[in-house]
């Protein structure tokens, strides 16, 4: 568990720092400081993995039809399957060839998805498989793909990952949505900035944020939606211009 | 109706209520918005931003000219007709093995009816061996003993006994 002054120190934590190499948190690196390691951190998979009911929900709706419920779909783990996948490409612009290439194929066959595993621990499977087979048709060797077993795909932090080369204009947006984002949260007030850091960075759930803010469930959850609605407020102009409109 | 959303995204809502927020989130309105920005800011917060903002955009219209999935039924699951190429191994494999299949079938259907055609002499003949042996009637067996020779002297035959050979 956390302790208070590991929360108030973490509340101070501006953890989002543009890298060469992506965005890496203080807060990992805080972790791996005596001082402040949980006794039993949870894994990193809770937060970035979602929930694995409404997945299956939404993977339901589409196999009846609903397109649009693989697209929620789409939208939650086309980064996360990104930055899996990075870890075999280098060119950031066949990352993102591959990572839709791998949403086609999942949609025909999704009838197959029987829902035996998570969604995303079948997504990431296919996405695998298709940038393997990419490399192979490109003459290249796939030396990464052995180190990469699925069972690891749930959890892994990408710590790793193969420096990629981003089209200019991806490489600009990306950072100035992070650099807003880390802007942000850095002048959220500390109740809020610590309730969504636990939320997304540890994954702890409400009541495990309940408790180490000393405060209802009721209340985590509106702190984490306030703060989540502060931050969209200052990410909407730069997603709102007419390349980035959605659908 | 956000913070619900919010709440959902976090598996903190309960899914069976969550209907008119997947419903909204699907749309094209501020729910929907809100989805896509409430999982950029978690994917941020964790590192994972390097995908073009407009990337899901690029998805969904590629997967336009995929034709919608049908409802799964137990038909469907078995028409020659499917869409999907995974789907249509599974159907080869079906097709591949249906003459297989045929002429297990008929193997069975051939031992059933032999084995109702056994169950019917069975049925006619019911009444064990021994039993018929003790209704022959005893005439017959009196003319029978009559007839057979009763010692064993009609087997034997004298050494000069010669088989007379036509020329």
């Amino acid at each position: 568990m956390l302790q208070t002054m590991n929360i108030e120190a973490l509340s101070r934590t501006s953890f989002v720092q543009p890298t060469s190499q992506g965005y890496t948190t203080n807060y990992k690196n805080m972790q791996s400081g005596s001082s402040t390691s949980m006794a039993n951190p949870p894994t990193e998979g809770t937060a970035t993995t979602g929930n694995r009911e409404l997945d299956q929900v939404l993977v339901e709706r589409a196999q009846q039809g609903d397109k649009r419920a693989f697209g929620l779909l789409v939208e939650k783990y086309n980064r996360k399957l990104g930055r899996l996948l990075s870890r075999m490409i280098r060119d950031q612009a066949e990352v993102e060839d591959v990572v839709q290439e791998t949403f086609i194929k999942a949609y025909r066959a999704l009838n197959n998805f029987r829902g035996d595993s998570a969604f995303y621990t079948w997504l990431y499977r296919i996405g695998i498989n298709t940038a393997k087979n990419y490399l192979v048709s490109m003459g290249r060797k796939p030396q990464v793909i052995a180190e990469i077993e699925i069972e690891d795909v749930e959890n892994f932090d990408g710590g790793d990952e193969m420096r990629t080369m981003e089209t200019p204009e991806t490489e600009l947006m990306t950072k100035q949505i992070a650099q807003t984002v880390n802007d942000t949260v850095a002048s959220l007030p500390d109740e809020l900035r610590t309730a969504i850091t636990l939320r997304e960075l540890e994954g702890l759930s409400y009541e495990e944020i309940a408790t180490l803010m000393q405060c209802p469930i009721g209340t985590v959850r509106s702190r984490i939606f306030r703060a989540r609605e502060t931050i969209a407020l200052k990410l909407r102009p730069l997603l709102d211009t007419p390349d980035n409109k959605r659908w | 109706m956000k913070d619900q959303l919010s709440a959902l995204i976090d598996g903190e809502f309960d899914i069976d209520s969550a209907d008119h927020l997947l419903i909204a989130a699907k749309s094209t309105g501020e729910i929907s918005q809100c989805w896509a920005q409430y999982h950029l800011i978690g994917d941020v917060i964790r590192g994972e931003s390097k995908m073009h903002p407009n990337f899901h955009s690029r998805v969904m219209q590629a997967l336009e000219s995929e034709p919608a999935h049908e409802k799964v039924t137990a038909e469907s699951a078995i028409s020659p007709v499917v869409l999907h190429e995974e789907s249509m191994v599974a159907t080869k494999l079906v097709l591949k093995t249906m003459p297989i299949w045929s002429v297990a079938a008929s193997v069975a259907a051939v031992m059933f009816v032999s084995w109702l055609v056994l169950q019917q002499n069975l049925a006619t003949n019911s009444l064990a061996p021994i039993e018929i042996a003790q209704n022959i009637p005893m005439e017959y067996l009196q003319a029978h003993h009559d007839a057979a020779p009763n010692g064993a002297s009609y087997y034997l035959q004298n050494v000069n006994y010669k088989e007379q050979v036509h020329k």
